[in-house]
């Protein structure tokens, strides 16, 4: 499992995270701490391209939700980037959609990110 | 033994010093010479261990001694190993001065030390892997009371194991009703965990959930989890009414409370009066409702967060109308979330037409879908899960 932090951008205050290789037990282990620094100690709107990811298990859900959690407390939000069908299909069996929104381009994560949303 | 040195391994007092390992050959055979015994080894009580870590009686354990113990396939091995790529007497492990060594005996398909071919005796180090046939046999150099302490606890796993299968439900099979499942952890605990029993006449209690990770810790949270489903001892629950159990499991299991562990949950009611089931679920794979004459299927799911992930979840519920002869599928996403031989990761859909490629499930359903996932998939890394209800005739 591979965590890139991209440096934030001061204009949109978005702190851009890419994770690539699979969420499971292993992976979750390696990246969850950096992840956690760059994500929730921050507390800036985050932007984390999941277009790597090969699979989600439930640690790496369990490491999402933390993530959606801390930063509401904050009132900022993640947006998670173009995840991989069978990656899609496991956060929306979770129902993850309802707290993490997905966007399917950069363009729309920002967006996303702008405009306000509350879970249903 | 004819291409061992022995040079001054009566030192007990050196300790072994790997300058002292001599290559003597350049091909990819190894032989290697000792010229030291470690001291510190006999202070520690520790003792030389042969583990197999794969193949055939998987985590046996044997303790080496200056005896030859004898690999192979032949019954007057000591250790016996039915492989058809082991000859009758394939090797020997042994202790000399301290040292483990392996001696192939001129076996047909070779011995490997950590992937490379042996001839002749080698040295066998500590934690080296040595592999025979299909077996793979790893030394350990280990206290004894520390493997002591590992079996034991190794013997608690499995009572705590037997324990939970004993927690599982009985098969039903009566006129009205059947119900049938395939359970498979993918450690010796795992964190998934289901049951159903009638509430009254008239509500049968269909229920699974899916605790994050596996292990022991999972299986416990699973266990306490159950056992509340089971006995029905969720305070001011009506148990009858799955939007009910599954905020009352949500305000019990907070994650913050928990360690951080937090579920997924399925929960029906089936109404044999009104032939309908009413569910609620929260973050779990969709169950599949097969109509009678198997040409149908419906995903029963309802949009709410995994049990124990935020205080607010919400608690949505559906219903759906059974025809008599329906069949419901019930399960954990370890039973879709494989990868082929093929490297292709699956998705429900490529479960879901498993199930569907029966033209007549039986009381066998569960384990003929359990077949074939297995044979479909590189491995099984998450617990697999799988229950299978009919639901007959109403009996009036």
């Amino acid at each position: 499992m591979e965590l890139r932090i991209t440096e934030v951008e001061e204009e949109d205050q978005i702190t851009h995270v890419t994770l690539v290789g699979r969420l499971d037990t292993e992976g979750v282990d390696e990246v969850e701490l950096e992840f956690g620094g760059a994500v929730m100690a921050s507390r800036r709107n985050a932007i984390v391209d999941f277009s790597g990811v090969t699979f989600l298990g439930s640690l790496g859900i369990r490491m999402l939700i933390g993530a959606a959690r801390a930063l509401a407390y904050h009132e900022t939000k993640m947006v998670v980037l173009t995840p991989q069908p069978h990656v899609l299909e496991a956060m929306e069996s979770a129902s993850l959609d309802e707290i993490i929104p997905v966007a399917g381009s950069a363009e729309e994560a920002r967006e996303m990110i702008q405009r306000s949303w509350v879970s249903s | 033994m004819s291409n061992v040195k022995n040079e001054n391994y009566y030192d007990r007092e050196e300790d072994l010093d790997l300058d002292d390992l001599e290559i003597l050959d350049e091909d990819n055979t190894r032989t290697m010479a000792t010229t030291g015994i470690s001291s510190a080894a006999v202070l520690e009580d520790r003792s030389h261990f042969l583990v197999v870590i794969a193949g055939s009686c998987e985590g046996c354990r044997i303790e080496l001694s200056d005896e030859p113990l004898v690999i192979g396939r032949h019954h007057s091995a000591d250790l016996l190993l039915d492989d058809s790529e082991i000859s009758g007497k394939h090797c020997t492990i042994q202790v000399m001065m301290g040292e483990v060594f392996a001696t192939d005996l001129e076996s047909k398909n070779g011995t490997f030390l950590d992937g490379e071919q042996i001839r002749g005796t080698v040295l066998l180090p500590a934690e080296s892997t040595l592999r025979v046939g299909g077996h793979v046999l790893r030394h350990e150099y280990r206290n004894r009371k520390e493997v002591e302490k590992t079996e034991d606890l190794e013997e608690d796993l499995k009572k705590a194991a037997l324990y939970v299968r004993a927690l599982l439900p009985q098969p039903i099979s009566t006129s009205s009703l059947e119900a049938t499942w395939c359970y498979i952890p993918s450690e010796q605990l795992g964190g998934d965990a289901f049951g159903y029993h009638w509430i009254d006449d008239d509500h049968f209690a269909m229920y699974l959930i899916d605790v994050c990770g596996h292990g022991a810790r999972a299986a416990m949270h699973s266990v306490y989890a159950i056992n509340i489903l089971r006995q029905q001892t969720l305070p001011n629950t009506d148990f009858t009414k799955p939007e009910d159990v599954l905020a009352g499991l949500n305000r019990v299991f907070d994650m913050n409370s928990h360690g951080g562990m937090y579920f997924t949950t399925w929960f029906g009611i089936y109404r044999p009066s009104k032939n309908r089931i009413d569910y609620a679920s929260a973050g779990h794979p969709p169950a599949l409702l097969v109509n009678p004459d198997r040409t149908h299927v419906q995903k029963l799911r309802t949009k709410n967060l995994p049990t124990g992930t935020m205080e607010s979840a919400t608690r949505n519920t559906g219903t759906v109308m059974i025809a008599p002869g329906s069949w419901l599928y019930l399960f954990s996403d370890g039973v879709y979330e494989i990868e082929t031989a093929e490297g292709v990761p699956w998705r429900l859909e490529n479960f879901q037409k498993v199930i569907m490629n029966s033209s007549a499930a039986n009381e066998d359903e569960p384990n003929r879908i359990y077949k074939q996932v297995e044979a479909t998939a590189t491995s099984l890394e998450d617990d697999f899960s799988l229950l299978v209800f009919r639901f007959l005739q109403h009996e009036v």
